[in-house]
C-alpha cells in the first residue's frame, strides 16, 4: 500500500502547481474583465490584427 | 455638443493631471455605447492607429476604455476619433478608486480560489477516511495533511470572517459571521486535539467546505452587485468638467478644470452652462435656474451682485461671476459635510439575520457554558468534548449561505423590474416603511413646464406662428414649452425681426407686426390659479392667455392610492409656493396637514427626522439631505447626479410604478429569509440537543450540513422563482 504514499506526495505537487498556476493568472489581470474576451473572439480577421499586433507590442503588464 | 468639446482640452497642462496618470500614461474612457462586439472592434481598431497610442483596451462589461500611450501621447485625438465613429467618451477622473476596486477584486477571486483548491482535496482524502482508511496507519497521515491544506484555508480564505467579527466587536455587536467563526475556532482546537492525541474526529473537510460555500455565496452577491450599480459608480456630485476664468496678465478668459479655481476669481457662463462655485453675479442680470437648490422648475432673475450657489445653471445669454467660495466651503461642500454627518447618524442597519446571528452566539455559547458547569464534577472531559460539538453544530451556517443567495436573487428581480438597489439592505428595510414622503418638482410631476390651457381654445394662425417663432431658441424652461406646444401642425415660416429679450417675456415683429409675450394675470383675475398665466400681445392688444404648469405624472395618482391602502402615510414636501403644494395634493388626495411647501434642504430634512418608517422619494440636490435622514430613499429618473449617488434605490424607468414592486419585493425577501430562519434554527435546535445528548455520530453531522445548506439553498432559489414568469408591472403599464 505504500505506492499510496507516492501518489499523494504526486497530489500534493499538483495542486501546488495548480493553485501557483491561478495565483499567477489572478495577478495578471486574467479574470478582471471576464466579459470582453468572449465577445473579441468574435472580431473579423482585419480587426483582430491590429488587436493582435498591439498585443505583442505591449508585452505583460502588471 | 458643448460638454464634448471641452473634453478634448485634456491635454492642456491644467487638465491632464487630473486624467493621466503619472506612471503608466494610461486614461479610462468612459464610453457608455459600447455593447458589442462589432463597438469592441471599431472602439480598439481606431484608437489604437493614433500616434502615440500604445493599447487600447475595452471592457464591455463596464464600459471602460483603457488607453495607454507614453508620456507625451495626445488623448484628445481619442475622443475625437471616437466621436466620428458614433461614440461619446468621457474621460475618468476616478483611476485611483478603479485601481482599488481591481485589487479588492483580485483578492477575492484568490481567497475564493484557494480555498476551493483546499476544500476540494480535503474533502478527496476525508471521504477515504469514511470509507474505512481511518482504521489503517493511513489514518495520522492522512490527518495531518488535511491539516496542511486546512491551513491557508484558516489564515487566507476566513480572513473576511475574523475581519467581521473585529468590526462588529468594536462596535459592540456580532453578527451571523459570530457564530462561523466561533464554529471555525472551536472546530479547529478540536480536531487538533484529537490529532495529536490520535483518537476522535477531525473536521477539516466540514470546515473548509463552509467557508468556501460562505465565500462563494457573498462573491456571487457582490458580483451581481457591482454589476447592477456600476454604472452609478462614476457619476460625480457635481458634473462641470471645465470653466473660463478671466486671466489678468494676458487679458483674455483662459479655460481651467473647475478643482483650480479660488476666491476672488472672475469666470464667464455662457448659456446652458453650470456654476462650479459659489459666485456673485458682475453682469447686471441673469436668469439662472436653481432647480438644483429649491427643486423649482421656473428661472430666479438674478441681478447684479446676488449670490448664486453652485450647480445654478444659466438660461440664456451670458453673464459673468465673482467666485466666492470653493470645494468645501461652497454650499454644496457643506450640504456634503452635513450629508456624511447624517449618513453617520442614521448608524450602521443590523439585518434581520445578524440580529439573530447575535442573540444565537450568544446562546448557544451560554448553554455550553452551563452544560460544562452541570457536568464538570462527574464527567469534565466528555462534558467539554459535547459543549464543543454543540458549539460547531448549532452554527447556522446554512442560513449565512442562504441570506446572500436570496438577496441576488431579489437584486436580479429588481433588476428585470427597473429597480437598482445599491445595497441589499435596504429590501429588508423596506419591511420599517410606514411613511412615504415625496418631493414635488420632478417627482410626483413633470419637472418641466407644459401648456395645459389655452384661452380662447384656438389661436388665429398668425398668433400662432408668432409665439412659435419669437420662442423657437428660447432656453427658459417657459419658452421651451411655449415652442413645443405651438410648433405642432404650423407653416413655420416667417419674418422676424427687432427681438428682444425683456425681464418677464420676449417682444419682437412678426410679418410686419408687433407682438409681446409676457406674464399675465389669469383670465377673470383669479389670484388663486395655481397655475402661471402668459399672455400673447399683438400691437398691443391682449389676444390670447395660456396657462402653464408642471403636470403631474400620470401614474401618480394611482400609486398614491395604492400606497394609502397599503396602510402607509404619504407625505408632500417641496420648495415651491404652498399653493402649487396644495394643488398638487388635492389632485392626488393627499391630506394637506402633510404638505410643506417652501422648503430648504434643512426644513425636508427636519421633517423626515420627526418621522420614522421613512421613505423618501426625490429626484434633487435639495432632497439629497432628507434622503439620506430616511430608512430608504429613492431617486427617480431624470433627476440630478446627485440624488442618484446618494439614494438606496434607483428608479431607472421614466415612470413611477417601480415604487409598488420596490415594496412588494422587500415583502417578499423578508419573507423568504424569515422561512429560511425557521428551518435553520429549527435544524439547529434540534441537532444540537440531539449533540448534547451524545446521540449524533460525527460522519452523521458531516452529511447533515451540506443536507441543510442545500434545503435552504434550493427553497431560497424556489421562492424568487415565481418572479420570472410574471410579467414586469413597469413594462406592462408602459405599454
Amino acid at each position: 500500500m505504500s505506492v499510496l504514499w507516492l501518489m499523494i506526495t504526486f497530489t500534493l505537487v499538483l495542486v501546488t502547481t495548480f493553485v501557483a498556476g491561478y495565483i499567477w493568472a489572478v495577478r495578471h489581470g486574467q479574470f478582471d474583465d471576464l466579459v470582453t474576451p468572449a465577445h473579441r473572439i468574435l472580431l473579423d480577421d482585419d480587426e483582430l490584427q491590429t488587436t493582435n499586433e498591439n498585443q505583442s507590442k505591449k508585452g505583460s503588464h502588471s | 455638443m458643448q460638454q464634448v468639446d471641452s473634453f478634448k482640452l485634456i491635454d492642456q497642462p491644467e487638465f491632464r493631471p487630473l486624467y493621466v496618470s503619472p506612471e503608466t500614461s494610461t486614461v479610462q474612457f468612459s464610453v457608455p455605447d459600447a455593447k458589442c462586439a462589432k463597438c469592441l472592434g471599431r472602439i480598439e481598431g481606431s484608437v489604437e492607429t493614433l500616434p502615440g497610442v500604445q493599447s487600447a483596451r475595452l471592457d464591455l462589461g463596464r464600459k471602460i476604455l483603457t488607453v495607454r500611450g507614453q508620456a507625451n501621447t495626445a488623448f484628445a485625438p481619442v475622443i475625437e476619433v471616437l466621436e466620428r465613429a458614433g461614440y461619446a467618451a468621457e474621460p475618468i477622473k476616478t483611476a485611483h478608486s478603479e485601481e482599488h476596486l481591481r485589487r479588492r477584486l483580485r483578492t477575492e477571486y484568490l481567497r475564493l480560489g484557494v480555498t476551493a483548491a483546499c476544500a476540494g482535496n480535503i474533502m478527496l482524502l476525508a471521504i477515504s477516511q469514511y470509507a474505512g482508511a481511518n482504521r489503517t496507519e493511513f489514518d495520522l497521515g492522512f490527518g495531518w495533511i488535511s491539516f496542511g491544506l486546512f491551513l491557508p484555508v484558516l489564515l487566507f480564505g476566513a480572513v473576511p470572517f475574523w475581519r467581521s467579527l473585529r468590526d462588529h466587536l468594536r462596535v459592540r455587536r456580532l453578527s451571523i459571521d459570530a457564530p462561523v467563526v466561533a464554529a471555525l475556532t472551536v472546530g479547529t482546537v478540536f480536531s487538533l486535539k484529537n490529532l495529536l492525541t490520535g483518537s476522535g474526529e477531525t473536521y477539516f473537510d466540514s470546515l473548509s467546505a463552509l467557508i468556501f460555500l460562505l465565500l462563494a455565496a457573498r462573491a456571487w452577491q457582490d458580483h451581481i452587485q457591482r454589476k447592477i450599480s456600476q454604472s452609478l459608480n462614476r457619476i460625480s456630485f457635481l458634473d462641470v468638467f471645465s470653466v473660463r476664468r478671466w486671466n489678468t496678465s494676458l487679458s483674455t478668459y483662459q479655460v481651467i478644470p473647475p478643482e483650480k479655481l479660488s476666491v476672488g476669481d472672475k469666470i464667464i457662463l455662457s448659456s446652458g452652462e453650470r456654476l462650479p462655485a459659489d459666485a456673485r453675479l458682475v453682469s447686471p442680470n441673469a436668469d439662472l435656474n436653481c432647480a438644483v437648490w429649491t427643486g423649482e422648475s421656473e428661472p430666479q432673475i438674478m441681478v447684479q451682485g446676488q449670490l448664486a450657489f453652485a450647480g445654478s445653471r444659466l438660461v440664456g445669454g451670458q453673464a459673468e461671476f465673482l467666485v466666492t467660495a470653493v470645494g468645501d466651503k461652497s454650499r454644496l461642500g457643506e450640504l456634503l459635510h452635513q450629508l456624511r454627518s447624517t449618513r453617520s447618524e442614521r448608524g450602521q442597519f443590523q439585518s434581520l439575520v445578524n440580529k439573530v446571528g447575535e442573540y444565537f452566539a450568544i446562546l448557544v455559547l451560554a448553554i455550553a457554558a452551563i452544560y460544562v458547569l452541570l457536568f464538570a464534577w462527574t464527567s469534565p472531559l466528555l462534558a467539554l468534548e459535547r459543549a464543543l460539538a454543540l458549539t460547531l453544530l448549532a452554527c447556522p451556517c446554512a442560513l449565512a449561505i442562504a441570506t446572500p443567495l436570496a438577496l441576488s436573487r431579489a437584486l436580479e428581480a429588481a433588476q428585470r423590474l427597473g429597480l437598482i438597489i445599491k445595497n441589499g439592505d435596504s429590501l429588508e428595510k423596506l419591511e420599517r416603511v410606514q411613511n412615504v414622503i415625496f418631493d414635488k418638482t420632478g417627482t410626483l410631476t413633470w419637472g418641466d413646464a407644459r401648456v395645459i390651457k389655452c384661452v380662447p381654445e384656438q389661436f388665429s394662425e398668425e398668433v400662432h406662428r408668432a409665439i412659435y417663432l419669437l420662442e423657437k431658441d428660447s432656453l427658459h424652461p417657459y419658452g421651451v414649452a411655449l415652442a413645443r406646444h405651438f410648433a405642432q401642425s404650423l407653416n413655420q415660416v416667417g419674418q422676424m425681426e427687432n427681438f428682444v429679450t425683456k425681464a418677464d417675456g420676449v417682444a419682437g415683429r412678426v410679418d410686419g407686426k408687433s407682438y409681446q409675450i409676457t406674464k399675465c394675470l389669469p383670465p377673470n383675475g383669479d389670484e388663486t390659479s395655481p397655475w402661471t398665466w402668459i399672455g400673447i400681445w399683438q400691437e398691443n392688444q391682449l389676444m390670447g392667455q395660456m396657462a402653464l404648469t408642471d403636470p403631474i405624472r400620470q401614474e401618480a395618482r394611482a400609486i398614491v392610492r395604492k400606497l394609502q391602502q397599503m396602510g402607509k402615510a404619504v407625505y408632500l414636501l417641496t420648495g415651491d409656493r404652498k399653493l402649487v403644494a396644495d394643488h398638487v395634493a388635492q389632485e392626488l388626495s393627499i391630506p394637506l396637514k402633510n404638505v410643506q411647501g417652501e422648503c430648504k434642504p434643512e426644513d425636508k430634512l427636519a421633517a423626515v427626522k420627526n418621522l420614522t418608517g421613512t421613505l423618501m422619494v426625490g429626484d434633487g440636490v435639495n432632497d439629497t439631505l432628507a434622503m439620506a435622514a430616511a430608512d430608504v430613499s429613492v431617486a427617480v429618473r431624470g433627476g440630478m447626479e446627485a440624488s442618484l449617488k446618494t439614494s438606496d434605490v434607483y428608479l431607472s424607468q421614466t415612470n413611477l410604478n417601480g415604487l409598488i414592486a420596490l415594496l412588494e419585493l422587500g415583502h417578499q425577501t423578508r419573507s423568504t429569509i424569515r422561512k429560511n430562519l425557521l428551518v435553520s434554527l429549527t435544524y439547529n435546535i434540534s441537532g444540537g440537543t440531539l449533540a448534547l445528548m451524545g446521540y449524533i455520530h460525527p460522519l452523521l453531522a458531516a452529511v447533515l450540513m451540506p443536507v441543510s445548506s442545500f434545503t435552504l439553498v434550493i427553497l431560497t432559489l424556489l421562492s424568487f422563482r415565481q418572479n420570472r414568469t410574471q410579467p414586469p408591472l413597469t413594462k406592462e403599464s408602459l405599454a
